[in-house]
């Protein structure tokens, strides 16, 4: 079965907990959304995963091997992030080159036309690039190296709009054309909500939701109107936060709503993403 | 008491009017292919699964269907499926929010209906 | 299973810096030929060529310095595991020393041709050969196997050493570099010399100098290189091994 699990995960760094007993599992061939606030714990999760740093307690399984120290395990996942990896004086040319002798699957041609689409220079020496383009230039080795699960850590960091929206429609082709497993990880939450099948939310070091975009976005709700009459309607219910202006009340709920028509003066609206995320997350 | 849940109306169904509103537009003629869920899923960026679930959505109510192997058609009579449901959910869509905002104004039943002549007046100048 | 394309990458990595070694020597020594020469009759040459070859020792000390921490990164990026990265590096460093040793033993063979040259190896173990001509043993195959071997375990100690230098560096806390870079110079140069001087009349600098004279084969007469062969080998196992002791926990840090 080629999935990722993560089994109770814990991991420290001198007096933080970042990762508080984790356990997930990341399937096969599905785009997955990793969010969080700064710091929550996304890309520790993610170095982690990737054999970067070590966990204090825990398993992590990639195709039901465990990931430490074990090349084969580690050749079906590819990790970008944030992190200027590459030697000093490397060209990116040379790079898609050696890209290619560690990952067999990798296709040149593929990453060319795609540097060619972004307007990447193939002599340029990475350590001279510009955020947008370092991003790009992993970007773009992450897409062309055909492995079962890609994981991008704040994957448009520097990226204009144009290149974003590039980005998205070229993740999607890839996408289609060669499924494989994407884990997002962005503050961008809007931007993927639209291509992202699952959610994952953590706060601090912990998992607080994982579940289908579809069953997310239909669990929160927000319900307007005077004071009074959105403090008696929000007994019972699990209440996530409120946002008052003068006498008129805004609170956010979490729940299955109920099609019974609503008490006088009071509305009801959807939450997307972003602002379900915000609720969720705050204190 | 207006509902506005309306407007979290998941994708996938976005994405079927979106196909439906093209077949009675004309820009997909009957018996045509539609574009492929990948090509939908680029262009709209959105999740392929997503923009499969529309698709089977008009598959199911008949408006398209599946050539093996070659992909998806408008079927024959489509653009009259569509528009027979939609004066069916009309009631449901634009009637019921028409009547509960006009009680929100105190407008009475005549007011609307004289609001709704003067309206088709309008169009037709 | 990731070894073979680490051993290749850290091979590439060598190939300029050894080519550029070898030319400056090379070309350094045709132009101490020049003199000679010049000067073909007469009296013997006077340039000293000999025993440059040491030069080796710290260019490939260098070399496995700078195998750890740039590679570090790049490989852990590409998701190869530190095990592979450990066998692929000390490979491409077995490599290194061998190709290395190799070359300065066949300078051995060819430079005595315009000039009088001695080896390093040589010149410490001459009294091992005291009994046959000098010129003949530029052409004795077992003498050239020995200075080949020696050479060779040399080079790969210096290796080792580098390499363990700059894992280790990577892994302590500022604080810990400090205490061992400083510390340990400080122990040799300052304090063995004064406990030696005012506490234990010399007995210590005595025996450390007896255990380096032993350890290079020169216990008994003629001096055995043999014995120095041995101890590099030891040397390199021990480094290699604190090497992949700190190399297993090595984590990959910001920046």
């Amino acid at each position: 079965m080629k999935t990722i699990e993560v089994k109770g995960i814990s991991k420290n760094f001198k007096d933080t907990r970042a990762l508080d007993n984790v356990t997930l599992t990341f399937k096969e061939n599905r785009i997955y959304g990793l969010l969080g606030r700064n710091g929550a714990g996304k890309s520790t999760l993610l170095n982690l995963i990737s054999n970067r740093l070590f966990p204090d307690s825990g398993s992590i399984c990639v195709c039901g091997e465990p990931v430490m120290e074990n090349d084969r395990a580690l050749s079906y996942l590819f990790c970008m992030s944030d992190q200027d990896l590459y030697p000093e004086g490397m060209r990116v040319e040379a790079a898609f080159q050696w890209s290619g002798v560690f990952y067999p699957d990798f296709d040149m041609e593929y990453a060319k036309s795609l540097s060619k689409k972004f307007g990447l220079r193939l002599n340029k020496k990475i350590k001279n690039l510009s955020t947008g383009y370092a991003s790009i230039f992993k970007l773009i080795v992450a897409l062309s190296c055909n492995v079962p699960f890609v994981l991008l850590d704040e994957p448009v960091l520097g990226l204009d709009a144009n290149h974003r929206d590039l980005f998205y429609r070229e993740l999607l082709d890839a996408y289609a054309n060669n499924p494989r497993t994407f884990i997002i990880s962005t503050h961008l939450i809007e931007e993927v909500a639209g291509i992202i099948e699952q959610v994952v939310i953590i706060k601090e070091g912990k998992v607080i939701l994982n579940d289908s975009m579809e069953n997310v976005l239909s669990m929160g709700y927000c319900i307007t109107g005077p004071v009074a009459a959105v403090d008696s309607y929000a007994a019972g219910k699990k209440l996530l936060g409120e946002n008052v202006l003068g006498g008129l009340k805004s609170a956010y709920f979490w729940g299955q709503y109920d099609t019974d028509p609503l008490p006088q003066g009071l509305e009801r609206s959807s939450l997307d993403l972003q602002k379900l995320f915000i609720e969720l997350t705050n204190a | 008491m207006r509902d506005e849940i309306s407007n979290a109306v998941p994708i996938y169904l976005k994405v079927a009017e979106k196909i439906e509103d093209a077949i009675l537009s004309g820009a997909f003629p009957e018996d045509t292919q539609v574009p492929s869920t990948t090509e939908i899923s680029i262009h709209d960026k959105i999740n392929p699964a997503t923009a499969l679930k529309g698709v089977n959505l008009l598959v199911e109510n008949g408006v398209l269907y599946k050539k093996r192997g070659v992909g998806m058609f408008v079927s024959p009579g489509a653009a009259e499926k569509i528009k027979q449901r939609r004066k069916e959910e009309f009631s449901k869509n634009y009637i019921r929010d028409l009547i509960l905002e006009a009680q929100k104004l105190s407008l009475t039943k005549e007011e609307v209906i004289s609001l709704i002549e003067r309206g088709y007046e309008n169009e037709n100048h | 299973m990731k070894i073979k394309s680490v051993f290749y990458y850290q091979a590439r990595l060598f190939c300029t810096p050894v080519l550029v070694y070898f030319l400056i020597v090379i070309g350094l020594y045709l132009i101490g030929c020049i003199p000679a020469i010049v000067m073909k009759d007469g009296a013997e040459q006077t340039i000293q060529f000999s025993g440059f070859d040491i030069s080796g020792v710290i260019f490939i000390f260098i070399m496995g310095l700078c195998s750890f921490k740039p590679s570090f990164r790049f490989f852990i990026g590409n998701s190869i595991s530190r095990k592979s990265q450990f066998w692929g590096t000390v490979g491409s460093l077995i490599a290194l020393a061998a190709v290395m040793s190799l070359i300065t033993t066949l300078f051995s063979v060819f430079f005595p041709l315009l000039t009088n040259y001695s080896s390093f190896f040589y010149i410490i173990y001459n009294a091992a050969y005291a009994g046959l001509d000098p010129k003949m043993l530029y052409t004795s195959v077992p003498f050239l196997l020995t200075c080949f071997l020696w050479t060779f375990l040399l080079f790969l100690a210096a290796a080792a050493a580098g390499y363990f230098l700059t894992v280790f560096a990577y892994r302590m806390s500022k604080a810990l570099k400090l205490f061992f870079f400083i510390g340990v110079p400080v122990l040799f140069v300052v304090i063995i010399p004064i406990i030696d001087t005012y506490l234990t009349q010399m007995t210590i600098s005595h025996l450390l100098v007896k255990a380096v004279v032993q350890s290079m084969g020169f216990a008994g007469f003629p001096p055995n290189p043999y014995i120095a062969c041995i101890t590099f080998t030891g040397i390199t196992v021990v480094f290699f091994v604190l090497s992949y002791l700190c190399i297993r926990r090595a984590v990959l840090k910001e920046g």
